[in-house]
C-alpha cells in the first residue's frame, strides 16, 4: 500500500510535468486538440494524486496531513483541483501555465523530504480535527494559488496587452471567484485551529506563531476583498493584494520549518 | 450666546462628522487592516517575551538582554518599539480598538440605508434607470402584448428563484425582482461576530485565568487556587514512547477534590482535558520530581515528605539546571531542590543526586547548600533532609474562561456572515414592458456586487428571455456573448 501511494505519486508528478507542457504547447500554437490533451492530461495527474493520497491514508490510518511530505502533496493536490474547478467554470487553459509550475515546485519538495509513514505525536492525535484541519487548509490554499496565477496574468496584461491572455476583467473574476472559494475556508481553518487548540492547550487563541502567520494570510484577503470593489484599489493594486497573500500562504506553510511555536512538531 | 462659542460649536460639529465619515470609510479600515496585518507578521517573524517573562519587568530586561547577540545596536530599537512584545503594545491595541470603533460606526451608519433597501420594494422605476445600468438588455419590436411579455419574464425570473413583484397599468408592466434580498445583512453578521469576539476575548481576560504552573509530582496532591476550594491528586503520569523514540502518549490519572471531597477523576492526555465546573485541567508538560524528606531530629517530627517538581530552569553553579522549590517553618526558610542537567554531562550533581539551597525567604540570604546522594541523610542544625527517590511529575495547564462559549458564538456568526455574503450575492432586476414607446420595447436592467458572477447570470435570463418573447425566432444563431452589457437585440 505505501509502496502504491509511491508510484502513484511519480505517476502523478510525471502527469501534471506533461499536461504543463501540453498546455505550454497549446499558449504557443492556439491548438484547441492539445489543449483538450493538455486538460487530460492534467485531469489523470489529479486522478494519481488522490490515489498517492489515498493509499497513504490507508496505509496511516488517517488523514495524510501530519508531516511536511503529506501536507505538501496535499497542497499540490488542493492546487490541481481548484485549478480544475476554475479551468471548467471559465473555460480559461492557459492559466494552467503559471499554476502548474506552482504545483511542480511542490510536489518537487516534497520528492526531497522523508516520505515514510509516522504515527502521530500526541499533540496530533485527534483524527476529527486534524482531518478537517488541515484538508480545509489545503482547499484554501489550493485556491489561493490559482488566484496567484489569476494575478500575475492580470499584472502582464496590464503592463501591455497580451492576446494570448484573456482580458482582465475575465481575470479579476477569475481571481475573484477563487479567493470567494479559499477565503470562507482560510477563516474554518482559523476557527476549527481555534477549536482544536482550546481542546488541546486550553487556549483558543495564543499568537503563536503559525497561527499569527495564519492570521496575516486570512488579513491580507480580507484586505482584498475590501479593495477590489474600492475606486483607486481595482486592478492592479487588488492583484498586488493576491500575490502578497499567496507569498502569505506559502510563508505560513512552510512556517513550520522555521517558525518554531506550538505547530513545529510537523515541522519535518 | 455670542459668535466665538457659535463658530466653536460648528468647528466642533463638522470635526465630528469628519470623524464620522472616516470611521465609516472602507478606505480607512482596509488601512487599518493592512497595518493590523504588519503588525501580525512582525509578530509571527520576531521573537515574542513568553507569558512568564513579561509578568516582572526584571525578568523581561534579562530576557531582552539575552536577545542581544542575535540583533546587536538594533536590540534596544526594536524593544522601544515593542516588536518584542508586539501583542501587548499600546499601538497593536489601540489599531484593534480603532479597527471595532471603525466596525461598529460602520453598521450603525449602513443599517438604516439597508433596511430601507431591503424593506421597500421600488418597482417603478423611469425609463432612463434602464439605461444607466451596469448590466442592461433592451428587445424591441415587440410581436406580443406588454402584458404577454411580462408574463414571459416573470416565468423566467421564477425559473431562476428570484421574488417577483408586478405591477401593470395601461400600457406597461413594471417587474421588480430579487434574489438573496437579506445577504446584505451577512455583513453586519460578520462585523459584529468580529466585535463579540475582541469583546469576549478582553472579558476571557478580565474574568477568567490561565495557570500553566501547576505542577504534581506523582502519588502527590496540590490545591488548585485562584479561589476555588479544588485541589488534583496526580495519581501517575504516564509517558509511552514508539519503538523509534517519538512520543506516543502523556497521560496522568487525576482526581479532582472538592473541599477534600472526590468530585470527579480522569486519564488526562493532550487531547482529552478534564472539566469540572468550568474549570478544565490540561495535560501541558511533565518532568522530573525528587522525594524530599525534611526531619527535626529532636523531637523526629516529619517537616516535610513529598515529591518536589523540578520543573523549572535556573543557573546554578554555572550551568541552567532544573530546579524545584518548597519551603518550611511556615514559609520562613526556602529550599530549592537542584537536579542534575539534563542537556550535557553534569561534573558537578550526578544522576541519582541532588543539591538543596537553603535560605532564609524574607531577605533571601542563602544558609547553606548540601549535595545529597539517595537515602543518605543530612543532618544540619537537627533537622535532617534525605533524598529518597525520583518520580515524575505531570504539569498541567488549568483554565476558566466564561466568555468561551461567546467565541463560538462570535466565530459562528462571522463564518455565517462570510458564506452569506460571498456565496449568496444579492441580485436585483428591473423589467419594464412599454407598449407605448416606439417600436413596443422590453427594457432590463440588472444590479448585483460587482464580480460576483452575475454577468453570466444576466446573458443567460437575457438569452432565455428572448426566446420567451419570441418563441419562434430559430433561423437566427444565438450565443450567449451577443449580450454584451447594454446590448441591444432586435426581435
Amino acid at each position: 500500500m505505501g509502496k502504491m501511494s509511491l508510484y502513484f505519486f511519480s505517476a502523478a508528478f510525471l502527469s501534471l510535468a506533461a499536461s504543463f507542457l501540453l498546455y505550454l504547447w497549446y499558449l504557443l500554437k492556439r491548438g484547441e486538440g492539445v489543449g483538450r490533451y493538455a486538460t487530460l492530461v492534467n485531469r489523470l495527474g489529479a486522478a494519481f494524486l488522490t490515489m498517492s493520497l489515498l493509499f497513504r491514508s490507508i496505509v496511516a490510518g488517517r488523514g495524510p496531513f501530519s508531516n511536511q511530505y503529506e501536507f505538501t502533496v496535499a497542497f499540490a493536490w488542493g492546487i490541481v483541483i481548484a485549478y480544475i474547478y476554475i479551468e471548467r467554470s471559465f473555460q480559461f487553459r492557459s492559466l494552467g501555465v503559471f499554476v502548474l509550475p506552482v504545483v511542480l515546485g511542490l510536489l518537487g519538495y516534497a520528492s526531497t523530504v522523508p516520505s515514510t509513514v509516522e504515527p502521530l505525536v500526541p499533540a496530533l492525535q485527534n483524527n476529527l480535527l486534524l482531518t478537517v484541519h488541515v484538508s480545509v487548509a489545503v482547499i484554501a490554499y489550493g485556491t489561493f494559488a490559482v488566484a496567484f496565477a489569476a494575478a500575475i496574468m492580470y499584472l502582464c496584461q496590464s503592463r501591455r496587452s497580451v492576446n494570448w491572455m484573456p482580458p482582465q476583467d475575465k481575470l479579476e473574476e477569475v481571481s475573484y471567484r477563487s479567493v470567494v472559494i479559499g477565503f470562507p475556508m482560510m477563516v474554518l481553518v482559523l476557527v476549527l485551529g481555534a477549536l482544536w487548540a482550546n481542546t488541546a492547550w486550553g487556549r483558543y487563541w495564543g499568537w503563536d506563531p503559525k497561527e499569527t502567520a495564519t492570521l496575516v494570510t486570512a488579513l491580507l484577503y480580507v484586505g482584498y476583498l475590501h479593495a477590489y470593489n474600492l475606486r483607486g484599489w481595482r486592478g492592479t493594486r487588488s492583484a498586488l493584494l493576491l500575490i502578497l497573500g499567496f507569498v502569505a500562504t506559502v510563508f505560513t506553510f512552510f512556517g513550520n520549518l522555521f517558525l518554531g511555536g506550538l505547530h513545529s512538531y510537523s515541522g519535518f | 450666546m455670542n459668535d466665538s462659542s457659535v463658530t466653536q460649536s460648528i468647528i466642533s460639529a463638522a470635526s465630528a462628522r469628519r470623524l464620522w465619515r472616516l470611521l465609516c470609510s472602507a478606505r480607512f479600515a482596509l488601512v487599518l487592516i493592512l497595518l493590523i496585518t504588519a503588525a501580525c507578521l512582525a509578530g509571527a517573524l520576531i521573537i515574542q517575551a513568553p507569558d512568564e517573562v513579561l509578568r516582572y519587568p526584571l525578568d523581561y530586561n534579562r530576557w531582552v538582554e539575552g536577545l542581544r547577540p542575535r540583533f546587536g545596536t538594533f536590540t534596544v530599537v526594536m524593544d522601544y518599539l515593542g516588536l518584542f512584545r508586539v501583542f501587548r503594545t499600546w499601538w497593536f491595541n489601540t489599531l484593534v480598538g480603532l479597527l471595532v470603533i471603525s466596525l461598529f460606526v460602520c453598521t450603525i451608519n449602513r443599517f438604516p440605508a439597508l433596511w430601507r433597501l431591503v424593506r421597500y420594494r421600488r418597482v417603478k422605476v423611469g425609463q432612463s434607470f434602464f439605461e444607466a445600468g451596469r448590466y442592461r438588455a433592451r428587445f424591441a419590436s415587440l410581436s406580443i402584448s406588454h402584458q404577454e411579455a411580462a408574463n414571459a419574464a416573470v416565468a423566467a425570473l421564477r425559473q431562476r428563484h428570484y421574488q417577483v413583484t408586478t405591477i401593470n397599468e395601461d400600457n406597461r408592466s413594471h417587474i421588480y425582482a430579487e434574489r438573496h434580498r437579506y445577504s446584505r445583512f451577512g455583513t453586519f453578521l460578520t462585523h459584529g461576530g468580529i466585535i463579540m469576539a475582541i469583546a469576549a476575548a478582553v472579558w476571557g481576560n478580565f474574568f477568567g485565568f490561565s495557570d500553566n504552573s501547576l505542577v504534581i509530582p506523582d502519588d502527590s496532591r496540590r490545591a488548585v487556587g485562584h479561589g476555588t476550594e479544588l485541589s488534583v491528586l496526580n495519581e501517575g503520569f504516564t509517558e509511552e514512547d514508539y519503538p523509534d523514540g517519538r512520543p506516543r502518549d502523556y497521560r496522568s490519572d487525576l482526581v479532582i477534590y472538592e473541599e477534600g471531597k472526590e468530585v470527579k477523576r480522569q486519564t488526562v492526555r493532550v487531547n482529552e482535558p478534564v472539566e469540572y465546573k468550568g474549570i478544565r485541567f490540561h495535560q501541558a508538560f511533565f518532568g522530573n520530581a525528587a522525594v524530599i524528606k525534611v526531619r527535626d531530629t529532636a523531637t523526629n517530627r516529619v517537616l516535610f515528605e513529598d515529591g518536589v517538581a523540578l520543573a523549572y530552569r535556573k543557573e546554578f553553579y554555572g550551568e541552567a539546571r532544573p530546579v524545584g522549590f518548597f519551603t518550611l517553618f511556615d514559609g520562613r526558610l526556602l529550599v530549592d531542590v537542584v537536579s542534575t542537567a539534563q542537556d550535557a554531562i553534569d561534573d558537578y550533581i550526578q544522576p541519582g543526586q541532588v543539591v538543596i539551597v537553603v535560605s532564609q525567604s524574607d531577605n533571601n540570604t542563602m544558609l547553606f547548600s548540601q549535595k545529597l546522594s539517595q537515602r543518605e541523610p543530612f543532618e544540619v542544625a537537627g533537622i535532617e533532609f534525605t533524598f529518597l527517590r525520583e518520580k515524575q511529575f505531570t504539569g498541567l495547564t488549568v483554565v476558566k474562561n466564561p466568555a468561551v462559549k461567546f467565541i463560538w458564538l462570535a466565530t459562528t456568526l462571522m463564518v455565517l456572515g462570510i458564506y452569506t455574503v460571498l456565496y449568496f450575492p444579492s441580485r436585483r432586476i428591473w423589467v419594464l414592458c412599454n407598449q407605448s414607446s416606439q417600436p413596443p420595447t422590453l427594457f432590463l436592467v440588472g444590479a448585483a456586487p460587482r464580480l460576483s458572477g452575475f454577468n453570466t447570470e444576466f446573458q443567460r435570463l437575457a438569452f432565455a428571455l428572448e426566446q420567451g418573447l419570441s418563441p419562434s425566432t430559430g433561423s437566427e444563431e444565438l450565443s450567449l456573448d451577443d449580450y454584451k452589457n447594454g446590448e441591444e437585440r432586435r426581435l
